[in-house]
């Protein structure tokens, strides 16, 4: 008690020292806690904005393209694949459920997401619960009727009207399209991206696209749910073997897309333990450039009849004190960090990551208070062995 | 008159080892010494005589290199490290001449400090005492400063409040008197020698003040030591 006392009082002595040192380890462990955070909150995000996928099946060409374009709203689509190629899949005994999405227009860069009325029917086989439901009005019913996602009707509400444009991208939208939409009805959050997207009828988007009656009608994508498992590979290999398009598996392509991203999470984390052994090291420079005040001081709480453990506590203390409060700051503000990061993407792409706690957390934790002990122990150990007499003036 | 003795010193001899020599100093050499409860001894002699040296001894802060010192009938040498400590805490009250005052410490906590290392007192007691130990000492108005915000003469009282705090059997103070004005002196000397007549305390004082002599029972005198090969 005594040796916690003189250790509080020394830090409060010092107020600079300490406060650089409490900030140095707080950001080492904001920034693991930050890559900790996030790297589980983006692994389960996509899991979550993959669910309601399971065979994907677009034009020939890139499969990672194909899910970021498809499930994340990223990128450019493929191409497109006949609607006849579709309706063929949708036939197919395999399949229980088949939607057909198009994607290409946007409207003031909110993405605009052609698709079939079986999108809304779509559930949690465990749960039964639909992945898209309706939170006000209707879904559409007729052409140019259009249904928010919840993230866009920030913007938009029922009863009102816009016009499209060609192009997916904010950054280059394309002509505007001359029919106007009406909003007729609003989703709760699905947490998939589709959230940010305003969905209108197949119908209007051949419409605006159509300049020849003859022409052949296409669809982006197709979501199959096959009827079990041995269906899906089935699925997926056939489809890969033909020429008009190529099949993917959600799940499998995110898990691919995670662990490109996870390359960068490799250096990240080792980034962040070079920043915790920088911490425990800014702890013990300070403690040993505290050096002749701690003898001297040292010297007269023995002399007042401390005993060599109570000495040897007050140096090993002030690291740990400096090392916990920095471990609390740092947990504190990293998962503000990962809140505001998470907020900020999902602004940006409706991927609703959500920084809970991980247990990996006690790890830093534990590690910070390992690494300021062991650079405690030095000026402690001096504190113990140190003579008393010659340093009392 | 004082008569049983609470301080007994025999052939006292300490030496210390010059570091990167093989020279050997000999810092103190005291054949006899015997002091009573309440007597008032001042210690003199030149600079390097060793009176720092047996203010260490006599409150185990060094042991000796021959000789032996008893207080309370306990041979300090016989003490283990751990013992000597609760001894020092007890017993022991010392002024050191350059104060030693926590610099972290407000002056209330540097006196507070000395009652929870003796742990004699309650605890709730202790602030109460420290306050009034400074208050006695004219610093009632500067209990919460920290010691670089005090005078020389006040850092002085703050030193002498924690020699007093925990009632010691014997108070050591080396030269009090030498860096504070003459007011000062009176009031830590005063203050001093109260605590020797009230609390029949042994009061030891290392002085190069010759005037200050009279008022001491004692006088003792320390020759200059000597450099020595070993």
């Amino acid at each position: 008690m005594l040796a916690l006392r003189v250790a509080l009082q020394n830090l409060y002595f010092r107020p600079v020292l300490t406060v650089v040192t409490l900030v140095v380890v707080g950001l080492a462990v904001a920034q693991a806690a930050v890559v900790l955070l996030l790297a589980r909150a983006v692994e389960n995000s996509l899991v979550r904005a993959s669910r309601p996928f399971d065979l994907l099946v677009g034009a020939k060409g890139s499969p990672t393209q194909l899910i970021m374009n498809a499930i994340l709203l990223q990128d450019v689509p493929v191409g497109n694949i006949p609607l006849a190629y579709f309706d063929k899949l949708r036939r197919d005994p395999r399949v229980t459920s088949a939607v057909p999405l198009a994607l290409g227009d946007s409207a003031y860069g909110t993405p605009l997401l052609g698709a079939g009325l079986a999108l809304f029917a779509l559930a949690d086989p465990a749960t039964q619960q639909p992945y898209f439901a309706l939170a006000q009005g209707r879904l559409f019913a007729q052409t140019f009727e259009a249904v928010a996602g919840s993230q866009a009707a920030r913007h938009w509400q029922i009863g009102d009207t816009f016009s499209s444009q060609h192009g997916f991208l904010q950054e280059a939208p394309g002509p505007a399209h001359a029919t106007s939409y009406t909003i007729v009805g609003v989703l709760h959050p699905s947490d998939t991206p589709l959230d940010r997207v305003l969905f209108v009828p197949l119908d209007s988007y051949w419409h605006l696209h159509e300049t020849d009656e003859a022409a052949e009608r296409q669809i982006t994508v197709a979501m199959l749910r096959p009827t079990g498992l041995t269906e899906v590979y089935q699925l997926y290999q056939e489809i890969n073997r033909d020429t008009v398009a190529q099949a993917v598996l959600a799940g499998q392509g995110m898990l691919r897309l995670f662990n490109i991203l996870g390359q960068g999470e490799t250096v990240l984390r080792l980034v962040s333990w070079l920043a915790l052994v920088m911490g425990a090291a800014t702890v013990f420079l300070v403690n040993y450039a505290v050096g002749a005040q701690r003898r001297r001081e040292t010297a007269i709480l023995r002399a007042l009849g401390t005993g060599r453990w109570t000495v040897f506590t007050v140096g090993l203390a002030e690291a740990l004190i400096t090392a916990c409060s920095g471990v609390v700051l740092g947990v504190m503000s990293g998962h503000v960090l990962a809140w505001y990061i998470a907020w900020k993407v999902q602004e940006a792409s409706a991927l609703a990551i959500r920084p809970g706690f991980v247990s990996a957390e006690w790890g830093v934790g534990a590690a910070v208070l390992l690494l300021a002990a062991a650079a405690g122990l030095l000026p402690a150990v001096q504190a113990y062995r140190q003579e008393v007499a010659s340093h009392l003036g | 008159m004082p008569s049983t003795p609470v301080i007994v010193v025999r052939n006292l001899v300490k030496t210390f080892s010059l570091p990167g020599t093989t020279a050997t100093l000999t810092a103190l050499t005291l054949p006899w010494l015997e002091i009573a409860r309440g007597e008032r001894v001042a210690v003199v002699g030149p600079s390097g005589s060793g009176k720092t040296t047996l203010f260490h001894l006599i409150a185990g802060l060094l042991q000796p290199s021959q000789g032996e010192v008893r207080v309370n009938d306990v041979s300090l040498g016989t003490l283990r490290e751990r013992e000597r400590d609760r001894f020092r805490a007890k017993t022991i009250g010392y002024v050191f001449q350059s104060f030693n005052l926590l610099p972290a410490f407000s002056a209330l906590d540097n006196v507070r400090l000395a009652l929870d290392v003796c742990g004699r007192e309650p605890r709730r007691a202790r602030r109460d005492k420290a306050r009034a130990l400074l208050h006695d000492l004219g610093l009632g108005a500067r209990l919460h400063h920290l010691p670089q915000a005090l005078s020389t003469g006040e850092q002085q009282r703050v030193a002498v409040a924690r020699a007093l705090a925990n009632a010691p059997d014997v108070l050591l103070a080396d030269e009090p008197t030498a860096h504070v004005d003459p007011e000062t002196r009176e009031v830590v000397l005063a203050r001093l020698f109260h605590e020797a007549a009230t609390s029949n305390t042994i009061l030891l004082v290392a002085t190069h003040d010759h005037t200050l002599l009279p008022r001491f029972d004692k006088v003792v005198h320390l020759p200059q030591t000597a450099l020595a090969p070993s």
